[in-house]
């Protein structure tokens, strides 16, 4: 099936990725485009596992709700450590001078976040924006630090549109021009390629697995099903695992209970 | 069932259907409590051991098991620092299905569920105020405070997590399901609290939103819950400057009846401010009126003061000075009486603005100095950048320049400080009409050209505002072609209701003895401003070029009406009566126009106005009388 065991098969694209990462292709920025249940983020999670311990590395699901930009910051900065993080951490407080935080009266938010929302606050939005393109030039002035990181957005669907406005403009823009960043985003809806970064970027769409995969997958569990059926059900949903995956495990209980 | 399953899959009338065909299977084919536990943690967006516990107590002492198994089934995910998920889509068939199958139950899980929610945001306050408090006893020094808090909250983020917004949007989530009516009232007071965030992405308020249209676009939520919704949803595009979207969202909002005068009276406001935003001034004025009884209903002062104000502010921008002035003078004592600061000083300089437009110089300035430290006493800056201006005006109409000049660079950098632009780019243009009173015409229009760029950045009508500033000031130089130049610049720009930079133009085309032009720019302006004071004073000095001189004091004097001290229209008046040859009356006009003039520079058109009639007509009597009247009058200091 794959060289991973327990799982279907994602090899083409668990492939592209190592490419990634090694170099081996130029695109450094990966759309995954897919219906509910096609797996997307089951792959995400191997991408994870693949730079688990090698590769500095940050995943993010927008599908908690509410993510701002300074929580997406706050987030990514606290998951790699602050400390790598000067030029951001300096240009906050510069935008901060002169105000103070009373953290006994913002506890739900944490100071880093407090301070990069103020550090974002201006009355108009141009000046809004200005901020957040300095802040968003100071983050990747950070993170070409790094020998190779790697940043991966899950459920980008469920992102707020201020933040998904900002992904697909400054963010993605400046990730383009840090040679050392891969971007990975996923979702039911995926940033549309901008012009100076389209180049850079590949956009993949998840299509159904075939159902020999299927059929070997439940060999390996054990479930006791006719492989006419396994494509019966494959073709009834076009290859889409969720519903395919729980049709196997209500034929694993019967069996059990039987 | 699995004998049937492909050929009902076959059979199935969308995927949808066909989904739940094997979702059902699988559902079914659980043990009973896994299968209650799997049913029960499909309501909230995220669950663990303890949230299943809350929805399932019967099975508490087998929850971690049961968990156990769940999370092995195929859509069931993972769920950073919460636990886990029911998948997506799997978790929106089974609630259609459990909603439509057993609303009872559902009902019942949701309240739970909300119970839950509620008791874990109460415990991270109670655990986070006691800390605190311990905290503030043991240590004095702010700074060290602050750090050893920052520390606590570092070392306790899993007792804390209720403090999450997310947390808040939950419980809400099932409390519009466990109590509709409380749910309605808990997205309108959550709403308030959260459409008013530092970095103005509103991130927090759409996420709110987005979970409760989950159940209105599920058809299980209606009314009063499903209104509120919308609201927020009408005020969160109106901040993020979406106005043609905000207005159909609240026009959508308005298709429903409710009997919540809360809900209608902040809709009509919030709608009567988009369609100030768009210049849509009667329908603004109609929502205000529409939302005041609906405050005075409910008994909300900050509402209706608000919505008085607002309708001062549409009379003022409708020219209508005695009307905006009473709404001013009637909203004030209700902010007073509730100790609203913002809204006070914000009336005051308000009425300052309409005394000055009736050019009652003293009465405005007297009401800018005492909103000035009303602002600075709750630390506005903006409020009190544009009080030091607006002093400025008062010293320019008065040509006491130096003075204008000394508070329009006070007011720059207050200004600059809090990257307010519009008020940055106004500053500098009125720097510039200083400058053009003083004749520095060269540095006048330097100044009015540098405001292009940033105005650029703002807003097409604000870049008009700087071509029609510059053109203003082509018109003091007496370059005529270049100032109609400007001012049609400005008016390509921006298309909208600006009716003042037409009848600019129209002032020129007048200066010019063209009259043709002047007329087709009067009628363009009145179509948009028919009542505006100097339209009436642009018709009545294009009847005067006209030679039509009864029916020129006919408009002189209902420019009057708005503006008794209107100088420019008595010596308007004076004219007609010059030129009718009525040398005493025409004597008497000028005398009272010069009682309402404040300022040599301001007879500078008038004396010149003469001049040409002179030389023009060297036997027409009387006018060497007034000429020497205008050139020896001095301006009563008092």
């Amino acid at each position: 099936m794959s060289h991973h065991s327990n799982r279907l098969d994602r090899d083409e694209e668990l492939e592209f990725f190592e490419k990634m990462l090694s170099g081996g292709i130029s695109d450094r920025i990966l759309l995954i485009h897919a219906d509910g249940g096609m797996g997307k983020s089951h792959l995400l999670r191997e991408f994870v596992q693949e730079c688990q311990n090698k590769i500095i590395h940050v995943a993010m699901d927008f599908k908690s709700g509410g993510i701002s930009i300074p929580e997406l910051l706050s987030r990514l900065c606290d998951a790699i450590g602050w400390e790598h993080f000067d030029n951001l951490s300096t240009l906050i407080q510069q935008f901060n001078t002169g105000t103070t935080i009373n953290i006994s009266e913002n506890i739900l938010l944490g100071q880093n976040k407090i301070a990069i929302e103020q550090a974002l606050n201006a009355p108009d939005e141009e000046t809004r924006e200005k901020q957040r393109v300095a802040i968003t030039d100071a983050l990747f002035h950070d993170l070409r630090a790094f020998p190779k990181a790697v940043l991966i957005f899950d459920t980008f669907n469920d992102c707020d549109p201020v933040v998904a406005k900002w992904i697909s403009g400054a963010f993605l823009t400046r990730a383009c021009h840090a040679k050392n960043i891969i971007v990975v985003i996923a979702g039911r809806i995926i940033p549309e390629p901008a012009l100076d970064w389209h180049g850079i970027c590949h956009e993949l769409v998840l299509h159904g697995i075939e159902s020999k995969h299927f059929e070997e997958y439940a060999k390996s569990k054990g479930i006791k099903v006719h492989p006419e059926r396994i494509r019966g059900i494959c073709d009834a949903f076009n290859g889409r695992p969720l519903p395919i995956l729980n049709q196997l495990e209500a034929y694993n209980l019967q069996e059990r209970h039987s | 069932m699995s004998d049937d399953l492909l050929k009902n899959l076959s059979e199935a009338a969308n995927d949808d259907e066909r989904e739940w065909l094997v979702t059902k299977d699988l559902l079914d084919s659980l043990p009973e409590n896994l299968q209650r536990v799997a049913y029960a943690a499909s309501i909230p967006h995220w669950f663990d051991s303890k949230v299943l516990s809350a929805l399932c107590p019967d099975l508490t002492e087998q929850i971690e098991n049961l968990l156990e198994q769940l999370s092995h089934l195929p859509f069931v995910e993972s769920f950073k620092d919460r636990g886990f998920n029911i998948h997506e889509k799997t978790r929106k068939l089974i609630l259609d299905h459990f909603w439509v199958e057993d609303q009872d139950k559902y009902i019942a899980v949701s309240k739970a569920a909300e119970n839950y929610f509620d008791n874990a945001i109460k415990a991270s306050s109670e655990i986070a105020n006691n800390q605190i408090k311990k905290l503030k006893d043991e240590i004095k020094e702010e700074d060290i405070l602050q750090q050893k808090i920052q520390e606590w909250i570092d070392n306790n983020r899993k007792a804390l997590q209720g403090f999450d917004p997310q947390y808040q949007i939950e419980r809400i989530y099932h409390l519009v399901i466990a109590d509709p009516e409380q749910g309605a009232d808990a997205i309108w007071q959550q709403g308030v609290e959260w459409h008013d965030e530092f970095d103005y992405t509103y991130a927090t308020l759409t996420s709110f939103i987005k979970a409760i249209h989950e159940h209105i676009d599920n058809g299980r939520v209606k009314d009063r819950a499903k209104y509120w919704v919308l609201y927020w949803e009408g005020v969160v595009a109106s901040k993020q400057y979406q106005y043609l979207n905000a207005k159909k969202i609240f026009n959508h909002l308005m298709s429903f009846v409710s009997k919540d005068n809360r809900l209608w009276a902040m809709a009509n406001e919030d709608l009567g401010d988009v369609h100030n935003q768009l210049s849509e001034l009667p329908e603004a004025r109609a929502r205000y009126e529409e939302a005041l009884p609906l405050y005075r209903a409910i008994g909300e002062k900050i509402g209706e003061a608000n919505c008085i104000k607002a309708l001062g502010d549409v009379h003022n921008q409708l020219s209508e000075l005695p009307e905006a002035r009473a709404r001013y003078e009637e909203a004030l004592p209700l902010y007073r009486a509730i100790g609203e600061k913002i809204g006070e000083a914000n009336c005051i300089k308000a009425l300052g603005d309409v005394h000055n437009q009736l050019s009652e110089l003293p009465e405005a300035r007297a009401r800018y100095e005492e909103a000035l430290p009303l602002y600075r006493a709750i630390g506005e800056k903006i409020g009190e950048a544009n009080c030091i201006k607006a002093l400025g005006d008062v010293h320019n109409q008065l040509s006491e320049l130096p003075e204008a000049r000394a508070r329009y660079e006070e007011a720059l950098p207050l200004y600059r400080a809090i990257g307010e632009k519009i008020g940055e780019m106004y500053t500098i243009l009125n720097l510039a009409d200083v400058a053009s009173k003083e004749k520095k015409f060269d540095l006048a229009i330097q100044l009015a050209e540098s405001t292009i760029e940033t105005a650029k950045k703002i807003s097409p009508s604000n870049v008009a505002s700087a071509f029609n500033n510059l053109a203003n000031i082509y018109e003091k130089k007496k370059d005529y072609p270049k100032a109609i130049e400007f001012y049609t610049k400005a008016m390509e720009i921006f298309t909208g209701s600006q009716a003042y930079m037409i009848r600019n133009r129209a002032n020129v085309y007048l200066k010019m003895a063209d009259a043709e032009n002047a007329e087709k720019d009067i009628v363009r302006a009145e179509q948009i401003q028919p009542n505006n004071p100097f339209l009436f004073l642009r018709k009545g000095e294009l009847a005067n070029l006209k030679g039509n001189f009864e029916e020129a004091i006919i408009f002189f004097m209902k420019a009057i009406d708005i503006i008794p001290r209107f100088s420019g229209a008595f010596f308007g008046i004076g004219m007609s009566n010059l030129r009718a040859g009525k040398i005493q009356e025409a004597k008497i006009s000028y005398q009272q126009g010069l009682s309402f003039t404040d300022a040599v520079d301001e007879l500078e058109d008038t004396i010149e106005e003469l001049e040409k009639l002179k030389s023009r007509q060297p036997s027409l009597l009387g006018v060497d009388d007034i000429l020497e009247m205008l050139k020896t009058w001095k301006p009563d200091k008092k």
